[in-house]
């Protein structure tokens, strides 16, 4: 399970003079679970549906097991779609909608028979092969879609936002059994959403999308603990950005100065007075009474403005001096005494900040 | 339970305007089974007049005009309105709210300059008037109405369930027939017995472009009508009625039961 499955080269595509996709260049690899994350409008959705034939690149190129594909039409192309809607057919009962695409493709009878089978067994949906798609709850109509699209042994599986429309409950099942059911299958899959736990959750890899570009690819590790943009440390996950410039720096550590205090920052590829972001993820950050006397300690303080309460942990605001809020993480078990308005100190170790330049 | 003034005034009130809509039927229906020849007297009932018209050949010839002029330009006008509501849904182009207008425009223009404008081109181009004429002129105004039906069936339809089909290997032509046709089948059904009702009904565009040979069922009473409403024309009306109804009715739960 390795070598290259699809190569996107430079895509772009335009609707009238508006870029959805600016420049998009990725490769997956086989067997790969690759998550386009976004929010809505950054072009993670038609990027899917050029890369299905349902929209053509402006330019650009797209190769999907090394073939060139962008000239194909959706229908040639050995390439599966879950939909957001489901897009189930409303005329045909589950197990014709399974069978449609191996009857389009003149699959043997004994065959397709056996085939749908399978596919509805894999989704535990075999006791409603006869129910038509109104008869069905979201989450069966989820599954069959997905039958639907599995059955044809497709090369990849595009997955465009497929659990959206579930409750809560069920959708976190539904990843779950998403993921199990891909590495059983060993189908690569490219699945979008605007949801980034369920993004960390199930990928191998998530390319974050903004405004029509891909801001950075990596693994769901990577793409939280190091983001490289503003932008992905923003919206993965909640982050605290302190904006600086850089003061001085050595082979292990910047010297930002944000808002008039010093803040050490681990060493990143910024020149001298140069603007940056330091980002800092509100788990990685202590609250303390106290001042620290450890000189390796980031230190601010300011005022706690508010306490949320989150079932097992607190987000706790802090004011920093500079005005800027800050948030911090508390075990609710935990949580420093102290009450709105008291002053505070918020600790981190320096290389627990992220350095980003744009 | 007693009634308030109100109640007794709204109650008078609806009951008149049912009996303004439906009392002519009632009297022409009522009259069909008279034994009188004249509609001012009743003097019996009877079957006589029905009889009466299943023997008169210049009717059934009329009835026959009438009948394959409708069923070929309904299925004429339900093909083309079918593919243009369907085109006009899913491709965006330039003009297309000007060209989307045009097509419903003859609904509002007046029949009789329809008739007129019509019996203008054919005689412009010489064709003679007689079955082709009233085929062509009847697709003509029912096309419109065919696009109006299956537009509004097309209204809710999810345009990823096409994508989804092609997405599954269908054609775009194996995706309008396996996919495409049997969602808005009802549409298509529905505004086909609309088109087929007009075309059976319609008196004003035919009277302009029938030729001698051709004479539909509505000329046919409208000439017989010259010499004085019959018992015969109240039968043959009746008949009309209830053939358009039936077809209106069918037409309608079909409407109501896939939407």
């Amino acid at each position: 399970m390795s070598g290259l499955m699809v190569k996107l080269q430079h895509l772009v595509k335009q609707f009238g003079t508006q870029t959805v996709v600016q420049d998009l260049s990725l490769d997956i690899e086989k067997g790969e679970f690759l998550t386009l994350l976004g929010p809505s409008g950054c072009g993670k959705t038609t990027t899917l549906r050029m890369i299905a034939g349902f929209e053509q690149p402006t330019s650009g190129e797209i190769m999907l097991d090394g073939q060139y594909v962008h000239n194909l039409a959706a229908y040639q192309r050995d390439v599966n779609t879950v939909f957001q809607s489901y897009a189930l057919f409303p005329h045909l009962t589950a197990y014709d909608n399974v069978a449609f695409g191996l009857r389009v493709k003149k699959v043997p009878k004994q065959e397709i028979e056996k085939r749908v089978k399978d596919a509805l067994r894999l989704v535990q949906l075999e006791d409603y092969a006869r129910r038509k798609p109104d008869q069905l709850s979201g989450g069966q109509r989820q599954r069959i879609a997905i039958a639907r699209a599995l059955v044809n042994n497709p090369k990849v599986l595009l997955l465009d936002e497929p659990l959206g429309a579930l409750d809560q409950k069920l959708r976190k099942q539904m990843q779950v059994e998403l993921k199990h059911l891909q590495k059983q299958l060993g189908i690569t899959f490219v699945f979008v959403t605007h949801d980034q736990e369920e993004a960390l959750t199930m990928s191998d890899r998530i390319g974050v999308m903004n405004q029509g570009f891909l801001e950075q690819v990596g693994t769901p590790a990577e793409i939280y603990e190091r983001p490289s943009t503003k932008f992905v440390a923003g919206f993965i996950g909640e982050t605290n950005l302190l904006h600086g410039t850089v003061r001085t720096r050595d082979h292990q550590h910047l010297l930002v100065e944000c808002e008039g205090v010093q803040v050490k920052a681990p060493s990143a590829n910024v020149a001298e007075n140069e603007s940056v972001t330091i980002a800092i993820r509100p788990e990685k950050s202590v609250l303390s009474l106290e001042p620290s006397h450890n000189e390796q300690l980031v230190q601010l303080n300011g005022r706690l403005t508010e306490r949320i309460y989150c079932g097992g942990s607190t987000r706790t605001i802090v004011t920093l001096h500079s005005g800027q809020t800050f948030v911090a993480l508390e075990k609710t078990d935990q949580l420093l005494p102290a009450a709105v308005g008291d002053e505070l100190f918020v600790q981190w170790q320096p290389n627990h900040g992220v350095v980003v330049t744009r | 339970m007693r009634l308030s003034l109100a109640n007794k005034l709204s109650f008078l009130y609806a009951s008149l305007i049912y009996l303004f809509l439906y009392m002519p039927i009632a009297i022409l229906i009522l009259y069909s089974f008279n034994q009188s020849k004249l509609n001012a007297v009743w003097t019996g009932f009877t079957f006589d007049w029905y009889l009466k018209l299943m023997q008169n050949t210049e009717v059934l010839e009329a009835m026959k005009t009438s009948l394959v002029v409708a069923l070929i330009s309904t299925i004429a006008a339900t093909m083309i309105g079918t593919l243009a509501a369907v085109g006009m849904y899913r491709y965006q182009f330039r003009g297309k709210t000007a060209l989307d207008a045009m097509l419903y425009l003859p609904i509002v223009i007046p029949e009789i300059v329809m008739g007129i404008s019509l019996l203008a081109l054919f005689s412009q181009f010489e064709i003679p008037l007689g079955y082709l004429t009233l085929i062509a002129a009847h697709i003509t105004f029912s096309i419109p109405f065919v696009v109006v039906v299956v537009r509004a069936r097309m209204a809710g339809f999810d345009r990823s369930i096409e994508e989804a089909a092609m997405d599954l290997g269908a054609t775009p032509w194996g995706t309008f027939i396996k996919v495409t046709v049997p969602i808005i089948a009802p549409g298509i059904l529905a505004s086909a017995l609309l088109a087929f009702t007009l075309s059976i009904d319609d008196v004003i565009i035919s009277f302009f472009v029938a030729g001698p040979s051709s004479s539909t069922l509505p000329l046919k009473i409208f000439s017989m009508v010259k010499f004085g409403v019959s018992p015969e024309i109240n039968a043959l009306s009746t008949l009309m009625l209830v053939v358009t109804l039936f077809l209106v009715i069918i037409a309608e739960r079909i409407r109501m039961r896939k939407n």
